[in-house]
Order: structure tokens, then C-alpha cells, then sequence
């Protein structure tokens, strides 16, 4: 904890953007509350106080289920679908009844039921089965808690918001914060890209995550300022940096007013370069947030999710289907998507992925395709037959050698050439490109760049591999930063060498939309820029405030330092962080 | 009475997806239908409860019995088994 003139600051890392200002509320997931047990209780009663309690559940999750499928996306509300499942599981409804036949109250039936399949599914040798465990006890809890007469919307006074400060936030606890209770959360735990941060982000609450367990030693009720974009908190701030803030805070609230009316306006620096501002999407329901966030096209499209929660490879069919899909909701904007990029970290036992000591150096993405060339051939068929009419673009995730990208090439190839001769309609004028997001696919750029139309360079992964850094580690997340200036050089290295052989460059990790970033991205020739949709607007005003020219000055400036502080405060004293 | 017993042949085991295909299939009948997971001998358990069927930890090439008995017992298990080498059983292409 780093403390500046009594004021104290808590550094983590932006979670969702927003300012919010307020008093902390410490959230803790219920604790370990004793449940009263009795015998000899009035059956009838214990019944109907029972049902009530599930039926109240089940409205909860059914709400909660639906406001996720429409703010966030469609993979996150699976989720609550499984709890509404356990809801109606005969099993669990029989052996609750019959302890409350037998005098037993609601309470202790429940618990025990439950107690009972948790208890079960925690001994499973599996691993995915394992975390089912998670989900019964979630659903547990959010029953019982109706039988106590204590709220599952989490007890807040709706007169006075509050910031919202806990260890972790289930997603079930986050898909029901309130807005108009919550001006913001902060946890000690979490990721960037984690349940939390990813509703959050979708239901517009700003959100600092990963700030360590000191975080949890502040009072209740005492005043904090949370950044968001920066990922900061800073607690009892003095008055100037109150002033400053909340001064901030109303500029923010007009821009984001100004920023939605003309995200349809094309990005055009003041010396007249037009800039695309993509998005990056994983689900159907995500592209219609791009369209509506006024993306230019689609700079990322993630394809995992149609092949996570399967057990068998998803058919053809169903691959296009989701394609087509998508297809239809983006229309004549151009499309990126990204090949099939799992490894260890997820366990899809039909693709071969095994528990790996080092699964982000081992056994993922294009490296499965000597293997399991059928995975790759089966994506880049269903690709082609679902975007029939669109101006699509493939890439290939986490290519380090060329070797890679011809094998996958003559996959791709053979892909076209089957369907040519099965007479189907599929796209043509494909363009075909690769993620540069390992450092020697950076350093080599010139050769790959002779057989690709384009890159998309990944800030997210080329952070990790360059300066081996994994950013979900509390202990070490402080090292990892896209401004250290390796990164920055092989960004350049690979723009230049891209420009050098007439082909375009994206960017499509979360540096895209970084307001600090923007500037000597855009300095240093990056054409397309792929984000969350709900940053696309900002985005786009941030390139129309700056001349291309001007920021490649900034740019050459910025790559001459040696540490990535040097960078940072080089950055934040020429570009007002919004 | 009618029961059968099955191996169960694909890599990922009886859960998420073809577990809950399974238990709708069984609800979808009037007879009581159970099933176990000999393989490692554990109790009957009603085939109509996900939770009951995840609880028992079904992996690839344990061996499960299924018995139904009720009106449409015969019906049931000639389902439930055509569905589990359709679905289940289907290999990965």
C-alpha cells in the first residue's frame, strides 16, 4: 500500500471503465450462518415454505438469466441455465420432502439436500464435474436464503449507492448488482477477463479487480474515489484530488453522451487518415452490440465458444449455422475470425487437450493442426459456408513458425477445393492472415508478411510471451504491461515490416481501446484497432482529436525509453487519461 | 422389469451435454427408471435427477446399468439406449 500524504492508493487492475465516488460497503458472501434445526415441525407448513422459497429462486435466476443472455453474452448465461435445472432435480425435491415429512425444518432439509450433492460431485475424480460443486452450492445458498428472509439481491440502501468492496464476486452475485445501488466494486481477487469484469463491463458498473487483499482492511463506509479506466482506488483522497475527480467525472459523463451520438461517424484523424475501429466479439449477441456500438467491422471474432460446453466436435452444420448467424447481423462490414485457440488451461476432452505443467506453452491453438488437422479443416469449411456473402478474413492464432502457416494453408486450400467439387456456395476473395502474438513471429515478420494479407497483432498474449509474465498471478501482474518498450518495439517491428510488404495491420488486444495507447498506436501507422465494443466510441474520439503526423513524433518519443514507468508518465503527461 | 447394461464409449464420460439430453429423455416416461455406474459399484440412483447422475461420476469406458420399471417400461429403455449410442457413443469425426 503505497501512502501519500495520509491519502492511501490501491492499485489493480481495470476491471470495467467508469468514476465512480463513493462509500465502501464490504460485501462478504454470507458466512457461515448456523441453520437452526428443529424436529417436530408442522409438515404442511414447512412444505409451502419451502416451495415458496424455490419458486422465489427460480424467478431470481430466470431474471438474472435473462438480463445476462441480453447485456452480457450467451455464454455467460449458460450458466444460470444449469442453475434453474438443479432447481427441478427430482433427487433433490424427494429427499428435502421426506426430511420435512419427518418433522424436519425447511432450513436443515434444504442444507442437508444440498450439503449432501455438493458434497458428492466435490469427490468426483473429474475435473469439470468437480466445479458443478460451485454451481449446486451457489443455487443452494440463493434458496435458503429466501427461507431466512434475507435478500439475494444483496442488502444495499437504495437512497445512498455504495461502492461495493469483497473478495470476489460470483457471477451470480454480479448479474444482479444494481446500478442505482452500486456505483462501482472493487475486489481483492479477479481478472480483467474474468466473470466479474466481463458483466460488469456489460452492465455499465465500473469495476476495479485484482487489488490484493489489503483491499479488504479498509473501513466500512469510508470514502473512495475508483477509476476504472486506469484500474485505480484511491482512498479518503484530499480535497484538490476530490475536486479534480469529480470534475473528471462530469467531463466523462458529457463525453460518453457526445461519444455514443457519433459513434456512427467514421474515425478520421485531424490530417485526414481514415482509422477502423473494429470490435471483438464471441457470440452472436456481442456482434449486435458492435453494430450498434458503431464498429466499422468485426476485428476479432473468438470461435471457443462454440466448441467449449460440447462434448462432441460441433458438426459442420452447426458451426455455420452460428456463422451464418453472425453473418446476417454484420452485414457488409468485414470480418476477422480467429481459428480455434484452446489449449490446456480448458479441458474439452474431445479435441485431445490434456492437463498440461504449462498449458500457454504447450499443446494449443494452430499447434493441434499436425495432430488434428480434421479440427481445422471441419472450422475453415463451416467459415466458408457461413460467411457465403461476407468480406471474410481467417487468422490463425498463436503462429511461431512458417511451417505452421503453410500446413494450415494447404488445410485451407484442401478446404475449398472440397467444396468446389461438392458444388457448395462458399466465400471467395478470402483474405487469409495470422495473430502476431509470440515474439518470433514479431521478429520474423518480413517473411510471414510475403505469405499473409494481413496481422492482427494480440498485445494481450505478446506481453506474456515476451517478458514471461503471466498476468492472472497476483505476485508478478505488476510486470506485465504492453508499454514495456520490448512490446512496444516488436509492435513497431511488426507495422513496419507489414507496411514494408503492402499488407494491413490490426491490434486487437484491450491496448486498442487504452486512451494512452491510442495516440502511438496510431503514430506508429497501426490501421485497424479491434475492442470490446463498448469502447469503440471513445476510441473514435480520441482518434479524431489527434494528427497522425504529430503522433508519430510521440511514438518515436515513447520508444526511446528504457522501463515501462519511463513510458507510462511519458504517456500521461501528453494524453489527459480519460 | 426391464434393465440393460452399456459401456460407455465416448472421452468426455456422462456429464454436462449428454447427461442432461439423458435425464430429459428419462423424464419424458411414466415408469421409474434408475441407473448405476457399476464400474464402480455405486447405488442405484433415479435417472431423472442430473444431480443424482453427475454425482456419479460416469467417465469414459465405465460400465452403467439402466432398469425402468412402470407401463412403458420396454419403450423407455430401447430409447434410453438408442439415444446413448446415438448421442453418447457418437465419436468424434
Amino acid at each position: 500500500m503505497q501512502k501519500v500524504k495520509g491519502k492511501i492508493r490501491l492499485s489493480g487492475l481495470a476491471g470495467a471503465p467508469g468514476l465512480a465516488y463513493g462509500k465502501a460497503h464490504h460485501f462478504r458472501p454470507v458466512e457461515d450462518v448456523t441453520i437452526s434445526r428443529s424436529s417436530n415441525n408442522d409438515p404442511v407448513k414447512e412444505q409451502s415454505r419451502m416451495d415458496d422459497a424455490v419458486r422465489a429462486a427460480r424467478a431470481e435466476i430466470a431474471m438474472i438469466k435473462e438480463k445476462v443472455a441480453h447485456d452480457a453474452n450467451a455464454s455467460e448465461a449458460h450458466i444460470f441455465d444449469a442453475h434453474l435445472t438443479f432447481l427441478n432435480d427430482p433427487a433433490l425435491i424427494k429427499r428435502v420432502s421426506n426430511a420435512i415429512g419427518q418433522g424436519l425444518n425447511a432450513e436443515a432439509a434444504w442444507s442437508d439436500a444440498i450439503n449432501l450433492f455438493v458434497e458428492q460431485l466435490e469427490k468426483l475424480n473429474d475435473p469439470i464435474l468437480r466445479t458443478r460443486a460451485t454451481d449446486v452450492s451457489d443455487v443452494g445458498q440463493r434458496v435458503l436464503n429466501h427461507l431466512m428472509g434475507r435478500s439475494n439481491a444483496i442488502d444495499l440502501e437504495p437512497d445512498e449507492p455504495v461502492v461495493l468492496v469483497a473478495e470476489d464476486l460470483s457471477p451470480s452475485v454480479t448479474a444482479s448488482l444494481d446500478k442505482k445501488a452500486v456505483l462501482a466494486f472493487c475486489t481483492a481477487l479477479g481478472s480483467a477477463t474474468s466473470h466479474a469484469s466481463i458483466l460488469a463491463k456489460a452492465l455499465g458498473i465500473p469495476a476495479v479487480v485484482g487489488l490484493g487483499e489489503q483491499l479488504l482492511s479498509l473501513q466500512e463506509g469510508q470514502l473512495v474515489l475508483v477509476d476504472g479506466y486506469n484500474g485505480r482506488v484511491v482512498l479518503e483522497p484530499d480535497e484538490a484530488e476530490l475536486e479534480a475527480f469529480l470534475k473528471r467525472k462530469d467531463t466523462d459523463r458529457e463525453l460518453a453522451m457526445m461519444d455514443r451520438s457519433n459513434a456512427f461517424l467514421p474515425a478520421v484523424s485531424m490530417d485526414g487518415y481514415r482509422i477502423e475501429v473494429a470490435a471483438n466479439i464471441g457470440s452472436v449477441a456481442d456482434a449486435r452490440d458492435a453494430v450498434e456500438s458503431g464498429a466499422d467491422g468485426i476485428g476479432l471474432l473468438r470461435t471457443e465458444f462454440l466448441y467449449l460446453n460440447e462434448s462432441n466436435l460441433p458438426r459442420e452444420e452447426e458451426q455455420m449455422r452460428v456463422y451464418a448467424e453472425i453473418a446476417a447481423v454484420v452485414g457488409d462490414l468485414p470480418v476477422v475470425v480467429r481459428t480455434l485457440d484452446i489449449g490446456g488451461d480448458k479441458s474439452v476432452p474431445y479435441l485431445g487437450t490434456r492437463n498440461e505443467v504449462n498449458p500457454f506453452l504447450g499443446w494449443r491453438a494452430i499447434r493441434m493442426i499436425s495432430e488434428r488437422p480434421d479440427i481445422l479443416l471441419s472450422q475453415f469449411r463451416s467459415l466458408l459456408r457461413g460467411f457465403a456473402g461476407s468480406r471474410l478474413h481467417i487468422m490463425l492464432p498463436m503462429v511461431s513458425s512458417v511451417d505452421e502457416l503453410e500446413e494450415a494453408r494447404a488445410i485451407f486450400d484442401a478446404a475449398r477445393e472440397q467444396l468446389k467439387t461438392e458444388k457448395l456456395v462458399f466465400a471467395q476473395d478470402v483474405k487469409f492472415g495470422i495473430m502476431v502474438e509470440v515474439p518470433s513471429t514479431a521478429i520474423l515478420a518480413d517473411h510471414f508478411a510475403k505469405q499473409v494479407d494481413f496481422f492482427s497483432i494480440g498485445t494481450n498474449d505478446l506481453t506474456q510471451y515476451t517478458l514471461a509474465v503471466d498476468r492472472t498471478n497476483q505476485r508478478v501482474a505488476h510486470i506485465s504491461s504492453p508499454f514495456h518498450p520490448a512490446v512496444l518495439k516488436l509492435i513497431k517491428m511488426t507495422i513496419d515490416a507489414a507496411h514494408r510488404n503492402g499488407r494491413w495491420v490490426g491490434l486487437c488486444g484491450e491496448m486498442a481501446g487504452d486512451p494512452l495507447a491510442i495516440p502511438i498506436l496510431l503514430g506508429m501507422g497501426l490501421d485497424e484497432f479491434s475492442m470490446t465494443p463498448a469502447s469503440i466510441p471513445s476510441a473514435k474520439r480520441i482518434i479524431r482529436n489527434y494528427s497522425k503526423a504529430e503522433c508519430q513524433k510521440f511514438a518515436e518519443e515513447a520508444l526511446r525509453f528504457e522501463k515501462t514507468e519511463l513510458v507510462k508518465a511519458y504517456l500521461s503527461s501528453k494524453f489527459q487519461c480519460m | 422389469m426391464v434393465t440393460i447394461e452399456f459401456t460407455i464409449m465416448n472421452e468426455s464420460g456422462l456429464h454436462a451435454r449428454p447427461a442432461s439430453d439423458f435425464v430429459m429423455e428419462a423424464s419424458s416416461y411414466k415408469s421409474d427408471i434408475c441407473i448405476r455406474n457399476s464400474s464402480v459399484s455405486s447405488e442405484w440412483v433415479d435417472a431423472k435427477s442430473i444431480l443424482s447422475i453427475l454425482g456419479l461420476g460416469v467417465e469414459s469406458k465405465h460400465k452403467i446399468e439402466i432398469k425402468a420399471e412402470g407401463e412403458d417400461e420396454v419403450e423407455a429403455i430401447q430409447n434410453l439406449k438408442a439415444l446413448l449410442e446415438k448421442n453418447i457413443n457418437e465419436k468424434t469425426k
